[in-house]
């Protein structure tokens, strides 16, 4: 003969109804043992507090993002500049060899060759 | 402007909270914390941290504002939010358990039971079996029809019986 199988149950007895023989692996008992919850207080002022600065956190927050954007920015824009500066001062130290044409006048002049 | 206007989405109260946070953190706070607090603690089990958790869902519900077209009442939205950000926690705890050692708790066996369900399984038999609530009432909180709260108790019974078992006896 096959197993009845129990389908879904409308407004089924609750576990925790369950005691003796019938509650042999203890859950009646545990869920009746869980069900008293012991009074715990949640302080109304502290939790206002942190709720109040939370919400400020994450207004202020994206006014924190745009200030280190500019922040990194400034210091980016800086290390640019001082690139720059440093690439440019060595031509100003040394110049480089003036070219042939530029320095006609000091070319030496050429003897004919001789046969 | 009544108590849930100010909670409704698209109110001054949920769009800027920094400027006036008050009135809307007393208006949610006020006639829902009592609630909250139980949900948040038989969905979190004996060893969270309450007022951590609370927060968070107040948090939450702040950021959101109340949408009346995706929820029936406030008390359903709530819920609903207390199921998302202990679901989360739970989720981060069980990455973090290993390395974590605490003395053993009363309700412990049967958390860890419950702890095999899945999560709509989980918060259905929660709310029914320690809760207390009428079917309607956990239909009503979790979103679902009546018969889908009558099917996954079913199906959460069995596997909170076979966790049980598994376990070994009282």
């Amino acid at each position: 003969m096959s197993r009845r199988r129990i389908g879904p149950q409308a407004h089924p007895p609750r576990l925790s109804s369950m005691v003796g023989r019938e509650d042999f692996l203890g859950a009646g008992h545990l869920l009746r043992a869980a069900r008293e919850l012991t009074e715990e207080k949640v302080p109304r002022v502290e939790l206002r507090w942190r709720l109040r600065t939370s919400l400020q956190l994450a207004a202020t927050s994206p006014r924190l993002g745009a200030c280190a954007a500019a922040v990194v920015g400034l210091i980016a824009g800086l290390i640019a500049a001082l690139g720059d500066h440093q690439r440019i001062a060595p031509e100003l130290t040394s110049p480089r060899p003036a070219s042939r044409a530029a320095r006609g006048a000091t070319t030496r002049p050429r003897w004919p060759r001789r046969r | 402007m009544s108590p849930r206007l100010a909670l409704v989405r698209g109110s001054s109260a949920a769009h800027a909270p920094a400027r006036a946070p008050g009135n809307a953190i007393d208006e949610l706070c006020g006639p829902h914390l009592g609630k909250v607090k139980r949900w948040a603690r038989r969905l979190a089990g004996p060893t969270a941290d309450l007022q951590d958790l609370v927060h968070d869902i107040f948090l939450v519900a702040l950021r959101e504002g109340f949408d009346e077209r995706r929820s029936a009442t406030v008390e359903t939205w709530l819920c609903g939010i207390t199921q998302r950000v202990v679901s989360a926690r739970r989720r981060k705890e069980r990455l973090r358990r290993p390395w974590r050692a605490r003395p053993p708790e009363e309700n412990d066996r049967l958390y860890r039971a419950l702890d095999r369900l899945p999560e709509a399984e989980r918060t259905t038999l929660i709310l029914y079996e320690l809760e207390e609530l009428p079917g309607d009432d956990v239909a009503r909180l979790t979103g679902v029809p009546l018969p889908t709260v009558w099917a996954r108790l079913h199906r959460a019974r069995e596997r909170f019986m076979r966790a049980l078992e598994r376990a070994g006896g009282p």
